[in-house]
């Protein structure tokens, strides 16, 4: 049994990795800021140590927040988690195949929550499920609003200006310190556990602040080093997107751990539960994850990067050419800080969904050409089928291996 | 597309500024064409017209591709950071230009009479202000991609106002022109045939339509601008 709940939970963290780390690449890709084969190396690198650094808050939640293993006889929540992780694969694989934008987190938060009502409804944690599907609508909107802010920022004190580039060389680096503040925050803080080492929250600020000055310092050297000199009008702002291109690199490796931060819990939470029945480690309101499990989901979404993500990102990157680096740095910028938040929270959401709001949210800025808001009703759906559905097929599934188990 | 469940895909599309653009610059490659083509007729070279009549005539089967591209693919639920209606009829104007190029390729086709002498510098005059008047629109179409391209930031848009100034007073000297060149024309109405008179009027309409034309694209995109 441990050997199929480890091949789903791999199958899972594959999907993962194949689908979702275009929403990190794509927009590079497509800009032209990296090639194909740097951005796959850069989302592999990024997306592991997200899961590995970072992945712990949210696997947590998925392996005990959704329904509360205590209540449950050890060897049945076991089966359980494997039906859950089939579930959420199985609906995942047909939706993708169907072309749904459908979420793999919202998956395994309806899977899990299937396997439970069949034994009793009361099983389920509902203030916990409360708060997550409420951080789903919560999240593309702050999201959207995030990036909204990101882009009308840059229109002040950027665009408008008569120098543009001028303009940038003086306000990126502040950017660069938020970049890096956000990102090493989540790690540092509460995060490297893994490694033995915490901190007190005075002194990650101060570590992380420090990290933030000095990437600031050295992005304010390279900065100055470049010298655009434009033509034309339209020159300029063409230029101006070259500069840019450096930054929406540095957002795309944060989106990439950010996303590596959230979406490891999808595959690696159900496995950690069940790996710890099996070694017999009481399971009760606190599941010890073991860091093996964090570093195999990593592992698979890497796989699924180098086996099928690359297409996808291809794909992407040459359909979504209109967003140009200051469009995609803001958006970018705006899914990673978002995501992390939510991450360092432990709820599960849907890196995709969060990055579809801030294009949005630099479309409302007049930032974009065209903006589809069809794509909100299909979000929509996709948040009303995706519940129901991976609730049936888990439940349907539990009620047939705990036939052929027990 | 199979096996592509990325929704960030479904949410943009390409440029129909980017669009606009490839349009104006189809309208400068034949504004080029019948600047060759008018050369010839003053010059009374007719059995040079053909070939470039025909170019034109691709082009201008292009330009309404691209026009009917760009109206195809802006359904309801795109959101355009301008008035979708506004930046229809920009297109139709900008459009109506290219048309106006094709048909006076053909109307100067249609009779292979040499011009009168005493006429023709008046209507180089007023085919040089009709070239004015197509070069500003297309400046005017280009700017806009980027006004677009700086997020509508203030300054651009004041240049991009100057522009469409700069076609209002175009049409106006235009304008001009056309009237003195019709009552030169109609001052020889006893020393030319009445074919001659309607074919050389007529011209000189279809010049002077050009630039009301540039002149409404202006318009139009001011309308856009306002705020």
């Amino acid at each position: 049994m441990l050997i199929i709940a480890i091949i789903t939970s791999l199958y899972m963290a594959w999907n993962i990795g194949a689908n979702d780390v275009a929403n990190s690449m794509g927009t590079s890709v497509g800009s032209g800021a990296l090639t194909l084969k740097k951005a796959v190396i850069i989302a592999g690198v990024f997306e592991f140590l997200g899961a590995f650094l970072v992945g712990k808050h949210v696997t947590n939640t998925i392996s005990n927040g959704i329904v509360n293993p205590a209540l449950f006889e050890l060897n049945i929540f076991a089966i359980g988690m494997l039906s859950s992780l089939i579930a959420a694969s199985l609906w995942v694989t047909i939706a993708t195949y169907l072309g749904l934008p459908v979420s793999t987190t919202q998956s395994i938060v309806g899977a899990i929550m299937g396997f439970s009502a069949v034994l009793n409804i009361h099983l389920i944690c509902w203030g916990k499920v409360i708060d997550i599907v409420t951080s789903w609508i919560i999240s593309p909107l702050s999201g959207a609003l995030v990036a909204y802010i990101i882009f009308l920022i840059i229109k002040k004190t950027i665009l408008s200006k008569n120098n543009p580039i001028e303009a940038a060389k003086k306000t990126l680096p502040i950017f660069i310190f938020f970049t890096f503040f956000v990102m090493s925050m989540s790690i540092i803080y509460k995060g490297l556990t893994n490694l033995a080492l915490d901190f007190g929250l005075v002194y990650s600020l101060l570590i992380s602040g420090l990290a933030g000055l000095a990437a600031m310092i050295i992005g304010y050297i390279l900065l100055r080093r470049y010298n655009y000199e434009y033509e034309n009008n339209e020159d300029k702002y063409n230029k101006l997107e070259k500069l840019f291109i450096h930054l929406q690199v540095m957002t795309a490796c944060t989106v990439a751990f950010a996303h590596g931060a959230n979406d490891v819990a999808n595959a690696a939470g159900p496995l950690a539960t069940i790996v710890d029945i099996f070694n017999g480690v009481s399971v009760s309101s606190k599941v010890t994850i073991p860091l093996w499990v964090l570093v195999l989901g990593g592992a698979g979404i890497v796989l699924g990067i180098s086996t099928w993500g690359y297409r996808v990102i291809s794909t992407i990157g040459k359909k979504i050419t209109e967003i140009t680096p200051t469009r995609g740095f803001s958006a970018e910028l705006s899914t990673a800080f978002i995501v992390l938040l939510f991450s360092k929270l432990g709820i599960p959401l849907s890196t995709s969904h969060v990055l579809v709001g801030s294009v949005l949210g630099v479309g409302i800025a007049r930032g974009l050409a065209t903006v589809n808001y069809k794509v909100i009703k299909n979000i929509i759906y996709s948040w009303i089928l995706t519940i129901p559905i991976a609730m049936i097929f888990s439940a349907v599934i539990f009620l047939f291996l705990k036939f052929l188990f027990i | 597309m199979k096996f592509i469940r990325v929704p960030i895909i479904k949410t943009l599309r390409g440029s129909p500024f980017q669009a606009l653009e490839n349009h104006a610059n189809i309208i400068r490659e034949s504004a080029g064409l019948l600047e060759e083509e008018f050369k010839d007729y003053i010059n009374e070279q007719f059995e040079k017209f053909d070939d470039k009549r025909k170019k034109i005539e691709e082009l201008e089967l292009k330009a309404d591709y691209i026009k009917s591209n760009i109206r195809n693919h802006l359904p309801v639920k795109f959101r355009l950071p301008i008035d979708r209606d506004t930046f229809l009829s920009l297109i139709g104007e900008v459009d109506k230009v290219e048309d106006l190029i094709q048909d006076i390729g053909e109307w100067i086709l249609i009779r292979e009479k040499p011009m009168p002498e005493n006429l023709k510098e008046d209507f180089m005059r007023l085919f040089q202000k009709t070239l004015e008047s197509i070069r500003t629109c297309e400046q005017a179409v280009d700017y806009l991609n980027i006004l677009v391209k700086s997020s509508f930031a203030e300054n651009e848009r004041k240049k991009l106002k100057e522009i469409t100034h700069k076609l209002h007073r175009i049409e106006h000297e235009s304008d001009i022109i056309e009237r003195n060149t019709t009552r030169k024309i109609f001052s020889m109405e006893n020393e030319i045939s009445a074919a001659a008179l309607f074919h050389l009027s007529k011209l000189v309409f279809l010049f002077g339509d050009i630039a009301n034309h540039a002149e409404n694209t202006g318009d139009r995109i001011r309308a856009l601008l306002a705020r």
